[in-house]
Parts: structure tokens; sequence; C-alpha cells
């Protein structure tokens, strides 16, 4: 019996001295962390700070971009938001009779956030990528709120106006 | 010869054993929770598992990213089924059943080889191709019991976990008097110490 225990710790430390896993990247545990923000049913008191967004710069399709990753977007609307330390960047044109937002939030911990859309028309959800950008597609025309969520901040953009 | 194929013999006897009820039943109560909506418990899961499940296609051969989306897609399969899991103190091999699954899943695609739809369909493959898998049954209960240890170590006073982890864990290991200096008692404690924390690591890991 004393032998056995004797091969259990000798096992122990052999498993424990060629152990070399290591940690999974911070963004995939923050990534599977967020999946099950969408199954908690009841909103329980949280000290989630909340913030407005406030329209800093808006620009017509076919303007002057601000900045290199808009020149591209020439057929886009691109407006910037500004929340604090926090920029909201968002681009958005027709596809279709609908339209399509792309954007990026420029600031730190906003990978793999909640994005949530709603008009009196229609929502939309999904997650910002790695580079805090997200994309919602098959909007019609109407005037939209937008949510973006991360563990302690929500940030709260009223009246976006899609037509 | 004959006593170094004998004590082979004993060790894999005694990593079958290799287990802690209480691990398991934490792991319940954890799927419990989650299936009530408690974001803490599904995140203390995730933490939990994060090491084991990334490192299984790291293992196998994978490249950081496809290991990633390998973490990422097994965590999702988690999600959606956690509400169906009908043994969840077993989930550990849940786990690990799913993380081999996927990661076979892109071994077979970077092959070329066309990928089996079903749980079922994958493990027969598997099961004809051992001998080429990189995930033999020796590796991935190396890879359980490693994480049993550091599950169990969870369980042990801060001291005790301190020694283990600067002893068995820390590469390059740290030398009594370093461990001594940290936890602050001398050098000549340690041996004992640290065979009392074994002790109790063996204990926890005893069920």
């Amino acid at each position: 019996m004393k032998l056995r225990e004797e091969s259990k710790l000798d096992l122990i430390v052999q498993r424990m001295r060629t152990d070399i896993s290591v940690d999974a990247p911070p963004y995939t545990v923050k990534y599977a962390k967020n999946l099950f923000r969408t199954r908690v049913t009841e909103p329980k008191q949280t000290l989630v700070r909340r913030v407005l967004g406030v329209l800093r710069v808006d620009l017509a399709p076919g303007t002057a971009a601000f900045g290199e990753r808009s020149a591209t977007a020439g057929k886009a609307r691109q407006m910037l938001y500004e929340s604090g330390d926090i920029a909201i960047d968002l681009r958005v044109k027709p596809d279709g009779k609908e339209f399509e937002i792309r954007g990026q939030i420029l600031g730190l911990g906003f990978e793999q956030s909640d994005v949530e859309i709603k008009s009196d028309k229609a929502t939309g959800k999904t997650m910002t990528d790695k580079m805090s950008e997200f994309k919602l597609v098959g909007l019609p025309a109407g005037e939209y709120s937008l949510l973006i969520r991360n563990s302690d901040t929500e940030i709260v953009i009223e009246k976006i106006t899609i037509s | 010869m004959k006593d170094a194929q004998q004590a082979e013999k004993t060790a894999k006897k005694v990593a079958t054993t290799l287990e802690s009820s209480d691990v398991a039943v934490h792991d319940a109560q954890l799927i419990k929770r989650c299936r009530k909506g408690d974001q803490g418990a599904w995140d203390e899961l995730v933490e939990r598992y994060q090491r084991l499940i990334y490192t299984i296609p790291r293992r196998a051969g994978l490249t950081d990213e496809q290991a990633a989306d390998v973490f990422q897609d097994v965590f999702l399969t988690l999600f959606q089924k956690i509400d169906e899991i009908e043994q969840p103190e077993r989930i550990r091999s849940w786990i690990v059943t799913t993380a081999k699954f996927k990661t076979w899943g892109i071994i077979r695609g970077s092959k070329g080889f066309h990928s089996p739809e079903t749980e079922e369909e994958m493990e027969f493959e598997m099961a004809s191709l051992a001998d080429k898998s990189p995930l033999v049954d020796d590796l991935l209960i190396e890879l359980e019991e490693q994480h049993l240890i550091r599950a169990a170590l969870t369980k042990l006073e801060e001291r005790c976990k301190r020694i283990i982890s600067m002893i068995y864990l820390s590469e390059p290991a740290a030398s009594y008097a370093e461990v001594g200096k940290a936890i602050g008692v001398g050098e000549t404690s340690i041996s004992p110490l640290r065979s009392r924390c074994l002790k109790k690591l063996g204990k926890i890991l005893s069920g």
C-alpha cells in the first residue's frame, strides 16, 4: 500500500516535471468568456460603466477620408464618434435596398466585444474581432441606436440615421 | 531489463488511477451553475480548462493560430451543448474528446482529406489510424493528468501551492534556498515541507 502511494507521488512529480503546457492566448480566453454573455438572461446589478458616444465627424460619401483605413471607402458615409478616450469609426454604405455598417472601436479592451444595433424595424447583433472591428449587414433605412459592450464598459450611440 | 519493464507496467497501472473525485464534483457543480446562467461559473470553467484545451492541438503539431481556432471552437461547442451534456462530472472527458475531434479535423483538412461529419465517423477513422495519430491515448492521458494536478494544486493552501509550483512547475526549477527565501523559512525546512505538501496533493488526487 505504501509502495503504491510512493508510486503515485512519483508519478505526480514526473507529470509536473514534464508539463510543458502553456496558457491559451488572452484573446481566445476572452472570446470564450464572452460567449456566455448571450445566455445570461437575468440582468444583474453590475459595475458596468455606461457612456454615450458623441458625434465628432460626419462625412458624406466621396468626401476625403479621415485616415488611411478609410481611404478605400469612397462610397461610404463616414462618422467618427468619441466617448471619453475611446473613438468609434463607423462607415455606412448601401447594399442593394439595405445598408451595411462597418466599424472599429479605437481604444483598448474592445476585442471580442458584443455589438448590438436596434431600430423600430430591425435589430442586429455581432461581435468585434481581434482588431475590434465589426460588420452589420441587411439593415433597412431608419434611425438606430448602437450598443458596444465589453466586460466593464457599455458605449451607447443614439440616433444614427441611415438613409 | 525486466525491472525496467515492470516499473513501466507499474507506472501505467498507477497512471490509470490518478483521478480526483473532488475535481470531478467541482466540475459538475460548475456545469450546473452554468446551466442557470451563472457567468462566474462559466468564467471559472474557461480558466480551468483553457490550458488543457489549447495544449491538445499544440501537442498534435498544429500552429498557434490553428490551436487558437480549435480552442475557440471547443468552447463554442461547449456553450451550445451545455444543457445536453448527460454526465457533467465527466466534462473533462467530453472536452478532451471534443478537442481531439476538432484537432483531427484540421489535420485531415490540411492534408486534403474529406473531414468526417460525425463524431462516430471521426472516432472510427482515428482508431483505424491510431499508430499514425499524433494524439495517441498515452499522450492524452498525460495531458489530462497534468490538468488534474494543476486543478488539485488550487485546493492546496497558499504556502504549499507556492512550494510545489516553484520546485516542480517552474522552468528552471527553483532551488530550496530560493523557495526558502520566497516563503520566509530556512532552506533546511523546505525538504520536509515539500514532502508534506506533496502528500497533501497526492491525497487530493486519491479519488
